[in-house]
């Protein structure tokens, strides 16, 4: 299986079950299990939400593979929130924090997979009108949240090319030679996108 | 009130103390332009004239006879403008968001909008990307779905920052063909000298001034001659 198989996008665009309930059943459900997983503090609760969780992946076609290697990127950050935990509290408490986060990614993650964009955004912005009266603007937050999603991997991109161009001229390591021009290459990014979307014509 | 016409009365432009563009009078009412130039002579701004999304410091622009200063939301209704870097021109993450973006902003309805996304899409043979992730398309995915963001929302003029610059050559020959096959009125910015030998007139620029305008062979001979 290669990497371009598990990218996020391609399994986005498979037909399963998950894929088939309404969004904003599936966006109220997320915001219910965040919150109850808040309030748990039990390690057989959490331990077996993260394998409902995984055979809702495994039923959903995606192979386990995918929220292994999500787990995998974060071993890091994770064993680092594990150890403070210890200081503070018990292995089991720590365990159940670390379980918390595992289950909380990944169904958030499962969500996002069986939820295309456009029907992500539709939610929200029925959302934010019924908000409308409280001085939310649907339109603006739409339009900031579709923006954050399509240009995210651009700038990964630029990043990933500023970091090459950097490398080439001997100046790995350094973070200020990568951020500067990053900002800077962002910063006129921005300017484009701002005429993109004024000729447009978005008001 | 002009129709058809795009002027331009004594205009210059300059951002802050550099003049960009120097005293341009020049009355446009070919249906295929091309403005031909080194980098930095002022090609871009000459076009972002022309819709509003520049406005002359000194002088005058009207687009079939609206002020480009007044009237900047009607232009940007009228004309359609092609950026030369699609990356930054696709707004909304997948296809179909993205050709359905301009639509929505001019007050379209959903089964209108629906329509004219299937049309649209099958014309430029993009159906089959319709649900696709805009990041990754290829350089001519890219190119062809701005064009056809633009051309779904059924402008009078189309604008384009060379269209062809960062694109391959099959790539280069698919854009050229469907310029070629526009109906509208093009103008464009351009190095590609085999889409500009179709255009009608071409304006050579140089240091912000146009020192040549003829029909496409001279033109292209003469900036030859200029660069060499």
């Amino acid at each position: 299986m290669n990497a371009r198989f598990l990218d996020h996008e391609n399994l986005q665009l498979r037909n399963s079950f998950l894929h088939k309930i309404w969004p904003g059943f599936k966006l109220s459900l997320l915001f219910s299990f965040s919150s109850f997983l808040f309030f748990i503090n039990r390690l057989e609760i959490t331990s077996l939400s993260l394998l409902l969780i995984l055979a809702l992946y495994h039923f959903t076609g995606i192979p386990l593979r995918y929220p292994y290697e999500k787990i995998r990127s974060l071993f890091l950050i994770f064993s680092f929130i594990f150890i403070f935990q210890l200081f503070s509290s018990d292995i089991w408490t720590s365990l159940i924090v670390i379980l918390r986060f595992t289950d909380l990614l990944l169904f958030s993650e499962l969500i996002t997979l069986t939820t295309s964009v456009s029907q992500m955004m539709e939610t929200l912005n029925r959302f934010f009108k019924i908000l409308k009266p409280f001085g939310f603007q649907p339109k603006k937050i739409s339009l900031t949240l579709s923006l954050t999603l399509r240009f995210l991997p651009v700038l990964k991109q630029i990043t990933y090319e500023v970091s090459e161009s950097q490398k080439a001229r001997g100046l790995e390591g350094n973070l200020l030679t990568l951020v500067i021009p990053l900002i800077i290459r962002t910063m006129k990014m921005t300017d484009n996108i701002a005429e993109a979307i004024e000729v447009r014509c978005y008001n | 009130m002009n129709e058809n016409h795009i002027t331009l009365q004594d205009v210059s432009v300059a951002f802050n103390t550099h003049t960009v563009l120097h005293n341009l009078n020049l009355s446009l009412n070919e249906r295929r332009i091309a403005v031909i130039g080194a980098n930095g002579s002022g090609k871009s701004t000459f076009i972002r004239l022309l819709n509003g999304l520049v406005i002359p410091n000194k002088g005058k622009v009207t687009v079939d006879g609206l002020d480009t200063k007044t009237h900047g939301k009607r232009l940007r209704r009228k004309t359609g403008f092609v950026f030369q870097n699609s990356d930054n021109q696709i707004i909304m993450p997948t296809v179909e968001e993205d050709i359905a973006f301009g639509l929505k902003n001019l007050g379209i309805d959903k089964e209108e909008i629906e329509q004219r996304i299937q049309k649209t899409l099958r014309e430029y043979g993009l159906l089959s990307l319709r649900q696709q992730v805009a990041h990754l398309l290829s350089g001519g995915q890219k190119q062809l779905l701005a064009i056809c963001s633009v051309l779904v929302m059924e402008p009078d003029i189309i604008i384009l920052d060379e269209p062809t610059t960062q694109l391959d050559l099959s790539n280069q020959i698919r854009i050229r063909k469907i310029i070629h096959q526009l109906k509208q009125r093009v103008i464009m910015t351009s190095h590609d000298f085999s889409l500009i030998e179709r255009f009608e007139r071409v304006l050579v620029l140089h240091q912000g001034r146009v020192i040549c305008d003829t029909g496409p062979s001279a033109a292209i001979a003469f900036y030859k001659k200029l660069m060499t």
